[in-house]
């Protein structure tokens, strides 16, 4: 740790004695659109290396002063025109500079449809802005996947949820969509607090069906090792950007086969006070989104209804004439969620409705303080509550009364008729049928304040900017969990409040130093290194503090661009590399995981005349074990680049190597446990009429009692046994191995051919993920009796898993080609793009990690013990799988499985026959661990989008407008099977936009 | 020409004198039968002792007691003889050609076994032989088949339109035969796979099935067998309940009534997989008519689907099937989609009857789940109409049938003609015959398609 501070406090001393010689002059200017001449009113000039900045005023002018003397890069960007950026050399004061900017729209060559990458990021990073969005009709923000290397079109409905998978995929360990990070607006979305976003013990992402997609002016995608300003995440980072400033008035409409929408936005000023200062710039947009699982059966449905508000303003006169000040706030509600209550298809009078209603507000103030010790300081706070209130009517019917526990405490309990008042632990409702709401109330919200100083020195050849900073972020859900909204007739369900959760509180400090030294020409070196310290707090848990440091590092190297090389051939060449280190928080889902009760049926009477049964049960809580040694699921990123521009066309390679370490998962142990068991024998025949009984049970003993109603005949103790079981409870805990995933990405740009407005783009991805599970696992096939006819009373230890794999290596290659026409003097543009899987590669895996084997291969498929020391990879195989040990109910000293098992076999039939009870046997296939490569599929995209003046603007596009329905053959099983499990139906869409200045 | 008429006249009412004579045959039950001996002479023809073995397999067939009856080739003389001790008759006979035959009934191991014989080339003459034998070829039949199976469930009108209800499915066990039959080491087991159309490996291609020729054939989910000792009567049935035995027509208008004491239940507490708590049973079915079972393979599914069932009846006691399900080792792995689909090895030897029912709506996926040697052809159904799958009625067996005179039922109404084209071809009313005293012998030819017909009520429901 002493080590780390002295070279910190050394970098800093560097840093600071740049800065104490360079001389500061004022830069300022006007901006103007270029067609009409007029001011650019909110326009943005930030100056990138010293990182200063203003706002234009109504007449279109700014002013920065305190710049450095050298070279900087100018960047001016105002919504709805082209971004314009330069560089210049500052060694004076420079007044009047102007600066034009051109409206942007189709008429422009320079538009284009498909992700740019940021040129000026040291990491992979790339850009999809408003034309594209536009172009390809995104309803769900997710659906820009499909834009990236070798990304694929998925299906376009809202009915189901979608995440983020970054470089990852969706059934892959690491949790990959958990741990992939999304911004809107610089607001973190995230499942942090959510009690429901696990599945079968993987977790989930957000999901982004409720993100209106109308107002997004841009999506960034961040693949690479992002700033160290980023945590909470691992996988890389979204940021979504909606429309801010002042803008037309523009009104959307879009329709597909399933999902509608209509938006409207516009973005005004507020004006001037009496002292000139602008009151800022409203930004509005309002939209509604509905969306169909099928348009066959167009009644299960998922709505969306957004209205967004941002205002922003800058103050840089009077006191903040030298330090201005820009303020924004933002507030977004969202209304809306799946209902399908109209489905006729459903059972009448049930449905399942599920909230997705939100609202988030943010606040943000940049104050350019301009100081030799501090250039910006940065204030963020916001806050996102979710209501995501599920309520779920169905119909249950019985034949004979039922029992419905809600008992929470251990003990036995016989069902009684619902009380009103009652405790009502174990309800008889009887037989017929009933109705009931179920609801589950999850409200997460998630808070979170930073604040960040940014310092940037300009030392001549070099830049140095320091970012530090630090957040605190808190968790927390106020959602009552399950419950019922009539408790007489709900099922089983027992009560678990999430708002008794205690909040979780994040306390993270960063600081990051970015050099750029400027080694001739336009050629410069960018290092780039940052350290973040992340403490996870969460007072009044088993959990406590949870400290987690995560060091980052970028380089790049630019050795020249094509700005200054317009006439050479080479044109650019940068090369890049990261390496860094993210961790993922957990969720509520992974620390608290709902707790389970093992209902164990005690007691089961006959049936009277009346079909009346009463029920007992064993009530076992399965108090969740919290793991305090439970660590924080981490990334090892690593990841090089190039970017090079032959003649006009650009390439950009990514190579990347990811280590998931310490993924989340649930794991199942057993305990023992014995219980008294009375059975409907026990009670059949009694004298006492079976109308006129009552049972009771002992809540200690299990012991039933029959006794007469009318009370002629003395009460009778039924006769009981004793059952021996294995019972299950989870936990969550960290897999031991770590999950390896490594890739190459390709971007090439063919240089425009200008005859035919045309460009052509062929991206992909290489894509490879390989995960080996080595946790012992325990596993008790309780449906089995043992060959005594008891409760089955072994339990097995398996390495990595209880089945014939323990894990996974999957190989992908997609790839797309997307010919691109844009037409500036009709303003329309035309895309075309043939996405293509060359390679999809998987194979189940069974290894161990100390290289030994762990399925084994047989001779003979009926002899479960003829195993050979052949290797389950050469071939055709039929295999099996030992447990490593095993344990009894009567033993729990774990015994070596083969050994025992091959004694058994030629001593003690009885065990033998129990032990192969825990076999796994692979005789079912002999294919189960072939290389299977799915052979090559396409599909076509058409998109068109034609301007319409400056007034309407009109897309369309086809999807899979081939109607590819071909099929695909399997290595592996070597069996045909439809394409449509790979690429999305054929599938249509429209949209129309008016925009009214 | 007068007098050749006289003369015929004359010989033809002497032979007819002669051929009434009706004590030609000596036989055991007949020792000292008291009409003499006619003497040969112009009138009375010679008559000659004759001796017929009966013989089975190649062998004597020594069972005493066999009537053997003997008839001459113009049909106008026949004469009956009872075996002795070694399965001889004997009888006296003028010379001429007859025919002999014999029929024996009897049971063993819950079969019926029937022999039978003829023997048409009995020529007796002065120098001819006087020793034949009468060959009876054994046939073997079930004393117990799968008289009705009911699991598709029915329309649950209260619950709503279109509901359905499916926890009452039952089978009813029928002693074709005229006599007791043992049903205590009758063990119920799953045809695999559970559903007929399910995906499965067991058929290598369209013509064939992995396990035609082997001595084995798969068993899903689990057995259940009885825990005491079960007797069906001659002609009688007993009903075995799957799911809960109770009355559900308290709350399913439209099912049937389970809960009679006479009836069967598996006892879903005997066995871990199986607990359920929908399962219940009356109060009035008494202890020692629950059934024990095993379960076989992972999940609580049953040995009857509800959908497409397909299931056998086997003879094994509780002992032997139990080892079978705890061999795991000894499992077949050839049908699954996946490793838990492996399936006890259940011997054909001891299948007594089985049924393969298709679903309907899924006929062209689905695929026989027994051998022919087992089972030929099924039967579709459409699932929770309240239809059943019920045994055909043998028409000329039952007929044959001397106490049935008078009592049988016509004009069958009971079957699916209408909807989906199934009726019980002999026009018997099997269930109103039944309730008239008559005794109904099931057709068991073993081919699903001759022996059963889809039936529009349970034949139980009141």
């Amino acid at each position: 740790m002493r080590k780390r501070l002295a070279i910190l406090t050394i970098l800093l001393l560097y840093v600071v004695s740049g800065s104490a010689f360079a001389q500061k002059y004022t830069f300022s200017g006007i901006i103007t659109e270029k067609s009409s001449g007029n001011p650019v009113e909110f326009a943005t000039v930030v100056l990138e290396g010293p990182e200063l900045w203003a706002v234009a005023d109504a007449e279109g002018r700014f002013s920065i002063s305190g710049v450095p003397a050298g070279k900087t890069k100018i960047n001016v960007a105002c919504l709805g025109y082209v971004s314009w950026d330069k560089e210049i050399e500052i060694s004076r004061n420079i007044k009047d500079f102007k600066i034009t900017l051109i409206e942007d729209n189709l008429s422009l060559e320079s538009a284009v449809v498909t992700a740019q990458e940021d040129a000026n990021s040291a990491t992979t990073a790339r850009t999809i802005d408003k034309t594209a969005l536009d172009h390809v009709q995104v309803m769900n923000v997710s659906d820009i996947s499909a834009l990236l290397p070798g990304g694929a079109t998925q299906d376009p409905t809202l009915t189901s949820e979608k995440q983020f998978n970054i470089r990852g995929g969706n059934a892959e360990g690491g949790n990959n969509s958990f741990t992939t990070a999304v911004e809107v607006d610089g607001v973190r979305l995230s499942n942090n607090a959510s009690f429901t976003n696990s599945s079968s013990g993987s977790f989930k992402g957000i999901n982004t069906n409720s993100i209106a997609s109308s107002n997004i002016e841009s999506v960034e995608v961040i693949t690479g090792v992002p700033s160290v300003e980023y945590g909470d995440m691992s996988s890389g980072v979204v940021k979504i950007n909606t429309r801010r400033g002042r803008t037309p008035l523009t009104i959307t409409m879009s329709t597909s086969p399933k999902t509608k929408q209509v938006s409207a936005s516009k973005g005004f000023s507020l004006g001037h006070s009496k002292s000139g200062q602008s009151r800022g710039v409203l930004n509005g947009s309002l939209e509604y989104t509905r969306s169909i699982s099928e348009p066959m059966s167009p009644y299960t449905s998922y709505d969306r209804k957004q209205l967004s508000l941002l205002w922003s303003n800058t103050y840089a006169s009077g006191r903040h004439a030298r330090t201005p000040l820009r303020i924004s706030a933002g507030i977004t509600g969202n209304l809306g969620g799946l209902d399908n209550k109209a489905d006729p298809d459903k059972l009448v009078g049930t449905f399942l409705k599920q909230r997705d209603n939100s609202i988030r507000g943010n606040i943000e103030a940049n104050w350019l303080l301009s100081k030799p010790w501090i250039t910006n300081l940065e204030f963020k706070a916001s806050a996102v509550y979710g209501d995501r209130l599920q309520r779920e009517r169905s119909m249950y019917h019985s034949a004979v009364s039922s029992t419905n526990l809600h008992a929470t405490e251990a003990g036995y309990y016989m069902s009684e008729p619902y009380s009103e008042g009652g405790d009502n632990n174990a309800v008889r409702i009887d037989p017929g049928i009933r109705y009931n709401i179920m609801c589950i109330d999850d409200r997460p919200l998630d808070t979170k304040v930073s604040l960040k100083v940014n310092w940037a020195i300009n030392g001549g050849i070099y830049n140095n900017k320091v970012k530090y900073g630090a957040e605190w972020a808190m968790d927390k859900n106020f959602g009552i969990g399950e419950y019922t909204e009539e408790m007489s007739t709900a099922p089983t369900f027992r009560t678990w409040r999430f708002c008794d959760i205690p909040a979780m509180h994040n306390v993270a400090g960063f600081v990051e130093d970015n050099f750029m030294l400027h080694t001739g020409g336009d050629s410069r070196l960018n290092l780039i290194a940052g350290l973040r310290w992340d403490n996870t707090i969460m007072p009044g848990s088993a959990y406590g503090i949870t400290s987690s440091l995560s060091p980052r590092f970028n380089f790049k190297y630019t050795l020249f661009t094509p700005a200054t090389r317009v006439r050479n051939f080479f044109k650019e060449f940068s090369v890049r590399a990261s390496w860094g280190v993210a961790v993922k928080q957990p969720s509520f889902s992974v620390l608290y995981p709902t707790p389970s009760y093992f209902d164990i049926n005690a007691f089961t009477s006959t049936a009277d005349a009346n079909n009346i049964v009463s029920n007992a049960y064993y009530v076992m809580p399965r108090t969740i074990a919290y793991n305090a040694e439970l660590a924080w699921q981490r990334n090892q990123q690593a990841e090089a680049g190039i970017d090079i521009n032959l003649g006009g066309t650009k390439i950009s390679l990514a190579g990347f190597y990811n280590r998931t370490l310490l993924a989340y998962t649930t794991e199942t142990f057993y305990e023992r446990f014995i219980y008294t068991e009375t059975l409907p024998q026990a009670v059949q025949g009694l004298p006492i009429p079976a109308g006129d009984r009552i049972y009771s049970i002992n809540p200690t003993t299990g012991r039933v009692t029959v006794s007469d109603r009318t009370g002629a005949l003395a009460p009778i103790e039924a006769e009981g046994i004793e059952k021996k079981s294995f019972i299950s409870a989870y936990t969550e805990h960290n897999e031991e191995n770590p999950i390896t995933r490594y890739g190459l990405e390709w971007i090439i740009d063919f240089a425009r051919i200008k005859a035919l407005n045309t460009t052509i783009r062929l991206d992909g991805s290489f894509y490879n993920y390989k995960a080996i599970f080595s946790d012992l696992t325990e596993y008790c096939p309780t449906t089995q009796t043992s060959y005594d006819k008891s409760l089955y009373k072994y339990v097995g230890f398996y390495y990595g898993d209880n089945s014939n794999s323990n894990g996974k290596v999957t190989q992908d290659i997609h790839t797309n080609l997307t010919i691109t026409t844009n037409i500036p003097q009709v303003r329309m543009i035309i895309s075309f793009k043939l996405e293509s899987s060359l390679l999809k590669y998987s194979r189940s895996l069974s290894e161990r990690l100390d290289g030994s084997r762990r399925s084994l291969v047989l001779a003979d498929r009926t002899d479960l013990l003829s195993y050979t020391d052949a290797s389950v990879y050469d071939g055709e195989c039929y295999t099996v799988l030992f447990p490593d040990t095993y344990c009894s109910f009567d033993d729990p000293t774990q015994k070596p499985f083969l050994e025992n098992l091959e004694w058994a076999k030629a001593n003690d039939p009885e065990l033998y026959a129990d032990l192969t009870k825990l076999i796994v046997s692979g005789t079912t296939y002999n294919y189960t661990f072939l290389k299977d490569f799915i052979s090559p599929y396409f599909s076509a995209n058409f998109s068109v989008t034609k301007e319409i003046g400056d007034i309407a603007s009109i897309s369309f596009y086809a999807n899979n407008f081939f109607n590819n329905m071909g099929q695909v053959y399997s290595t592996k099983t070597k069996t045909y099977s439809s394409v449509s499990s790979f690429i999305p139906r054929f599938y249509y869409g429209l949209t129309l936009r008016l925009k009214f200045n | 020409m007068k007098k050749s008429f006289i003369f015929l006249a004359v010989a033809a009412i002497a032979f007819m004198v002669a051929a009434c004579v009706k004590p030609v045959p000596v036989g055991p039950d007949e020792p000292d039968d008291p009409t003499p001996t006619p003497t040969p002479g112009p009138d009375v023809p010679a008559l000659y002792d004759i001796a017929i073995q009966l013989q089975s397999e190649g062998a004597n067939f020594a069972v005493e007691g066999i009537t053997v009856a003997i008839a001459d080739d113009a049909g106008v003389a026949s004469y009956d003889a009872i075996t002795d001790a070694t399965g001889k008759v004997t009888f006296k006979l003028p010379a001429g050609t007859y025919a002999a035959k014999a029929t024996y009934k009897t049971a063993e191991d819950g079969q019926r076994l029937t022999f039978n014989g003829a023997n048409n080339a009995i020529y007796v003459s002065k120098n001819g032989d006087r020793s034949f034998n009468l060959s009876l070829n054994k046939v073997v039949s079930q004393q117990i088949i799968i008289k009705e199976v009911y699991t598709t469930g029915c329309p649950n009108a209260a619950a709503g339109a279109n509901q359905t209800y499916a926890h009452d499915a039952y089978i009813i066990l029928y002693n074709n035969t005229e006599l007791e039959a043992d049903a205590s080491d009758i063990i119920f087991a799953g045809g695999a796979p559970m559903v007929a159309q399910q995906k499965q490996n067991y058929w290598i291609d369209a013509e064939t099935l992995l396990f035609q020729n082997a001595d084995w054939i798969p068993s899903y989910s689990g057995f259940w067998w009885f825990d005491s000792e079960v007797k069906i009567p001659a002609y009688s049935q007993i009903v075995v309940v799957i799911w809960s035995a109770i009355d559900h027509t308290q709350t399913v208008a439209e099912s049937v009534n389970l809960s009679d004491p006479s009836y069967y239940w598996m006892n879903n507490k005997s066995v871990p997989a199986f607990t359920h708590q929908k399962h219940a049973v009356s109060e009035s079915i008494p202890t020692d008519h629950y059934l024990s079972g095993i379960a076989t393979n992972p999940g609580s599914a049953w040995i009857v689907a509800t959908n497409s069932p397909g299931f056998f009846i086997g003879k094994m006691s509780s002992e032997e099937v139990t080892a079978i399900a705890n061999a795991k080792d000894q499992y077949d792995t050839h049908c699954g989609t996946s490793a838990a689909m492996s399936y006890p090895k259940f011997p054909k030897a001891n299948v007594i009857d089985a049924v393969d029912i298709w679903d309907k709506s899924k006929e062209a996926s689905s695929k026989p789940r027994f051998s022919t040697d087992i089972l030929t052809g099924h039967i579709s159904i459409t699932n929770v109409l309240g239809y059943t799958v019920y045994r055909n009625v043998d028409k000329e067996a039952t007929e044959a049938l001397e106490e049935n005179a008078g009592k049988l039922v016509y004009n069958y109404a009971g079957g699916t003609d209408d909807v989906e084209g199934s009726t019980d071809p002999s026009g018997i009313d099997a269930e109103a015959s039944i309730a008239a005293g008559a005794h109904i012998i099931y057709s068991d030819t073993n081919d699903m398609a001759k022996d059963y017909h889809v039936r529009k009520v349970a034949s139980i429901k009141k």
